[in-house]
């Protein structure tokens, strides 16, 4: 019988990456990404453009079609002629064409006020390119269909596709701590971001943001009452973020520069509803000894100590949330027991009833890192209170003195061979544990080896350490083994064992007996 | 805390004795299984006197591979003798033996629920890990002192049994391999099997019947040798150089679909280069099929006594199926055509071993079908084949019933020490 062939068909995003990927050799990896993502966005940009070019042309509005308002009320980028994938593909094979994308994309900036800041400058030709690489490069990126199926964002799926991808290529060495998707979609999940103003003080590419649209979009929510704030100190990733942006039609400020959050705070008075952040782990000397000592943000706290910003991470979030805000970010899980200057602030943070939920996630979960790390969160308002997030209504209960725990280093499940991520059960099954024991009737009940609730007493006791092993119960299964039963059936297969054994040991006595060496 | 448990802190302290003056060279390392095995560092040009010592009824553990191995690897030294240990280990002893006993102790930490337990408690530091607080934060139950030695002793029995059985079983092995380079190698299996076949096996024209030695073997007694120019020596008059696949038939294995959960977790055993052991037999595997999984599958069901030699992954090990079990394709599964297994068996050892030596330098990378075929070896007659065979038989049955009991025993231990986790609450042990 012959087998009937299968041809797999390749995504968009695995053919693309992989022709791509012919480029590498010739630029470093860590620019390389820019280089691909500057031209996707570029054609992106175009696609929109014509679409809606031809809208116009088709309502009898010729006059209009060199004016960008039109463009703009449908939040569709305007396009000088030279400006346009279109004149790209033209100019392809010339020599120059690195100095045309560097002058499409300038232009396209300088025309649309939202996007300042947002683009390659320059890029292209101060990177000297090969030239018929770039070439095969534009060809390659000229066939993908971005108006195809609106619903299935498609743009949006090769922006994360690459940025995922880069985050795995670029591996260990400086690679951006980019948070993997089902990490940003439990926060999401858990902190339910439904309208009001979001932020992230690290914002790295935007992919909370992200997260966080899709979040509203899935429970019928209107993203337009939803406000978007970040900050980003590398430069690049700060134009990734706003082309991020940009491409999925959402409006963001991510304040006027890239900038340091510490010493350059884009946002002072800034008060957010959501904060979902991944901040990087551990930052040694973020500050100089004698700096941002009496910054406002440590107000009724210790100054966070110069060998490590995580408490300076977790001080800035705390002061720019509203009276209603969570916060839900990642730490290095060395932040949950550190000592001096971090204990003082942990312990004050629990007697301010700010800490609600302490997760531990399984290793591997990180492309460019193995360690360990927690989830936090934090929430200013543990009364109760009810909330709607779009059809349900969550009736939250009183929980000031109480602390969620949970370990989820036994969940997940494998991702490209090396990795963990959670799957939807796994995050139904957290997020379910989690929003039972905020409610009223919730049902929630302490999982040996998983999740425990506890009060500030017991946390006092175990001298303010947020470890969550230290709360949630370890069962010993040897209590449970059946001691009898087992012993039984060990008892006969012991017994007969022995018994064939001495009728074996005559046998054997008999060989050595015949072959003269008797025993 | 449950009220018949204790706090571990309360009964250890830490030490730290350098090895200054140096007392000890004998570095270890810990293994997984908890014992100490001789370190494989180089200490030639090291300062040994930075290294720690571990006395008797101390213990040596390794705090930073926990969250990496999810056990804990401590070892309690038992000998009279010192040891060093790499000063990244902690070492610590009891304070007080008439409290806690160490060998109790010991027990407790060789429950894999400890293991279990011990992998829990990682999630405090940056790379997790498990730190001296979280030793100390140990809770166990801790009886009277007689009863503590009562439950050690017991332990102690079984683990005696089960060193015995295993060198009892080193012991035989190594008589079997004896006795078949003694008739197949050097040629001296009994003379009085050529009066039962002189047509086969005949002696010299110049040696006398009547004046036979009959203590010695054949060759010492003046049996008949011919040249051989394939292997270049002397064999008996009537054995033949054939191929290894002319004594022995080849076949081969295969694997059901792993993603169809109907094919596994049964009850046939699955063999795999993996579930190699050191000993003759396999009885114990990690895969088991279902009897579709089987059926779904390019692998037989091949009987107890089959022998298994690894073709990938693990090249030319050898073992012989302790029941009936099903094959991957990383083997190839031998039967004798006589039906002689045990021959088979040692023969196939024999060979593969020079396959390996002839292959020194040379990757031994993978085994084929055409491998076995151009390996040439020496077939005896069938007299002394089957006597052979026959002399081995005990031999073999005695092995793999050790092995199967050491199974038991170990199963007995494992059950000895989650008892520990109850002690108080029952009178059984």
């Amino acid at each position: 019988m012959a087998k009937k062939k299968q041809v797999k068909e390749k995504s968009i995003e695995e053919s693309l990456w992989q022709s791509a990927n012919k480029l590498r050799g010739s630029v470093e990896s860590a620019e390389y990404k820019h280089v691909v993502l500057g031209l996707i966005f570029l054609k992106f940009a175009s696609d929109k453009f014509e679409v809606r070019r031809a809208q116009l042309i088709e309502e009898g509005k010729e006059k209009y079609l060199e004016m960008a308002a039109f463009y703009n009320e449908k939040n569709v980028f305007f396009l000088e002629p030279s400006s346009r994938w279109s004149y790209i593909i033209d100019n392809a094979k010339q020599d120059d064409i690195a100095i045309k994308i560097d002058t499409a994309l300038h232009q396209i900036e300088k025309a649309n006020p939202s996007l300042k800041g947002a683009l390659p400058d320059n890029y292209f030709s101060r990177l000297q390119l090969d030239k018929s690489k770039l070439g095969a490069l534009l060809d390659t990126i000229n066939k993908i269909d971005t108006q195809k199926d609106e619903a299935t964002d498609i743009v949006g799926r090769v922006y994360e596709y690459f940025l995922s991808k880069f985050a795995l290529a670029e591996g260990k060495g400086k690679g951006e701590f980019y948070t993997p998707k089902s990490i940003v979609n439990l926060i999401a999940e858990m902190i339910e971001p439904y309208e009001g103003i979001i932020y992230d003080p690290a914002c790295g590419s935007g992919g909370m943001f992200v997260q966080s649209i899709k979040f509203i979009e899935n429970h019928n929510g209107n993203k337009k009452n939803i406000s978007i704030y970040g900050q980003e100190y590398t430069n690049t990733t700060y134009k990734l973020a706003k082309m991020n942006l940009a491409i999925r039609g959402i409006a963001g400020n991510l304040g006027a520069v890239a900038a340091d959050t510490f010493a350059r705070d884009q946002h002072p008075d800034l008060k957010a509803d959501y904060i979902m952040a991944n901040p990087p782990f551990n930052q040694k000397d973020w500050r100089a000894e004698n700096e941002l000592t009496d910054d406002p943000r440590w107000q009724g706290y210790e100054t966070p100590p110069k060998s490590n910003a995580n408490y300076a991470w977790i001080l800035n979030m705390v002061a720019k949330l509203s009276d209603q805000g969570v916060a839900g970010f990642i730490l290095a899980n060395g932040a949950l027991s550190g000592g001096g200057e971090e204990y003082k602030i942990r312990k004050k943070l629990i007697e301010n009833n700010l800490v609600e939920a302490i997760v531990i996630l399984p290793r591997a979960m990180f492309y460019t890192t193995d360690i360990s790390v927690t989830l936090w969160i934090i929430n200013k308002n543990k009364k109760a209170h009810t909330r709607k997030i779009g059809d349900v209504e969550r009736q939250y209960r009183f929980r000031e003195n109480e602390v969620l725990f949970m370990d989820l280093r036994q969940r997940g499940i494998p991702f490209e061979k090396k990795f963990i991520q959670f799957s939807d059960e796994n995050i139904t099954e957290i997020t379910d544990t989690y929003h039972n024991w905020q409610q009223v009737d919730g049902n929630y009940k302490d999982v040996p080896e998983f999740c425990a609730s506890v009060t500030n007493k017991e946390i006092e006791k175990k001298d303010f350490s947020l470890v969550p092993s230290k709360y949630i119960e370890f069962v010993n299964r040897d209590e449970q083994v059946d001691y009898h039963d087992k012993m039984a059936e060990l008892q006969t297969t012991v017994k007969s064992l022995m018994q064939e054994k001495a009728q074996n040991d005559t046998a054997l006595a008999a060989v050595f007996k015949k072959m003269g060496y008797e025993i | 805390m449950k009220s018949n448990y204790r706090l571990l802190g309360d009964y250890i302290r830490k030490v730290n004795n350098r090895n200054n003056p140096i007392i000890s060279e004998d570095l270890r390392g810990l293994s997984m299984n908890k014992e100490f095995r001789k370190s494989t560092s180089n200490i030639v040009g090291t300062d040994l006197s930075k290294y720690k010592l571990v006395h008797k009824n101390q213990f040596a553990c390794d705090f930073m591979s926990v969250i990496r191995v999810h056990k804990l690897p401590v070892v309690l030294h038992t000998e009279v003798e010192p040891v060093i240990v790499s000063p990244a280990y902690i070492t610590f002893e009891v304070i007080d033996q008439k409290q806690l006993l160490p060998e109790y102790l010991m027990m407790w930490f060789r429950r894999s629920e400890f293991d279990r337990y011990a992998d829990f408690r990682c999630d405090s530091a940056i790379r997790g890990g498990f730190k001296w607080d979280e030793l100390c934060e140990v809770e166990l139950p801790v009886p009277s002192l007689e009863k503590q030695q009562e439950i050690v002793d017991d332990y102690n029995t079984v683990q005696d049994r089960i060193r015995i059985n295993g060198e009892l079983n080193t012991a035989l092995e190594e008589t079997a391999q004896a006795l078949y380079k003694h008739w197949f190698v050097d040629f001296e299996f009994p003379i009085s099997l050529c009066h039962t076949e002189p047509v086969e096996v005949r002696l010299e024209d110049d040696v006398n019947v009547e004046n036979i030695d009959h203590s010695k073997g054949y060759k010492s007694s003046g049996g008949a040798m011919v040249y051989n120019e394939e292997l270049d020596q002397e064999i008996p008059v009537g054995w033949e150089v054939v191929s290894f696949l002319d004594e022995l038939n080849i076949n081969g294995g295969g694997t059901p679909k792993t993603t169809n959960p109907n094919f596994w977790d049964g009850a046939i055993p699955f063999f795999t280069p993996k579930d190699v052991s050191k000993s003759f037999f396999t009885v114990n595997v990690e895969k088991y099929l279902t009897q579709e999984g089987l059926d779904n599958c390019s692998s037989k069901l091949y009987k107890k006594n089959t022998i298994f030699i690894t073709a990938r992954g693990t090249v030319g090990a050898i073992s012989m199926s302790g029941r009936d079990m099903a094959m991957n394709q990383s083997c190839y599964a031998f039967i004798d055509k006589d039906n002689l297994q045990f021959y088979g068996h040692q023969l196939a050892k024999f060979a593969i071993d020079n396959l390996k030596r002839q292959a020194v330098g040379a990757v031994f990378s993978a085994l084929v079908t055409k491998d076995f075929e151009s390996t040439m070896i020496l077939k005896p007659s069938l007299t002394v084949k089957l006597k052979f065979n026959d002399l081995l038989e005990p031999i073999y049955s005695n092995i793999l019933n050790a092995q199967i009991e050491n199974i038991k025993h170990r199963e007995l231990s494992d059950l000895l020490l989650s008892k520990m986790a109850t002690v108080l609450d029952h009178k059984e042990l």
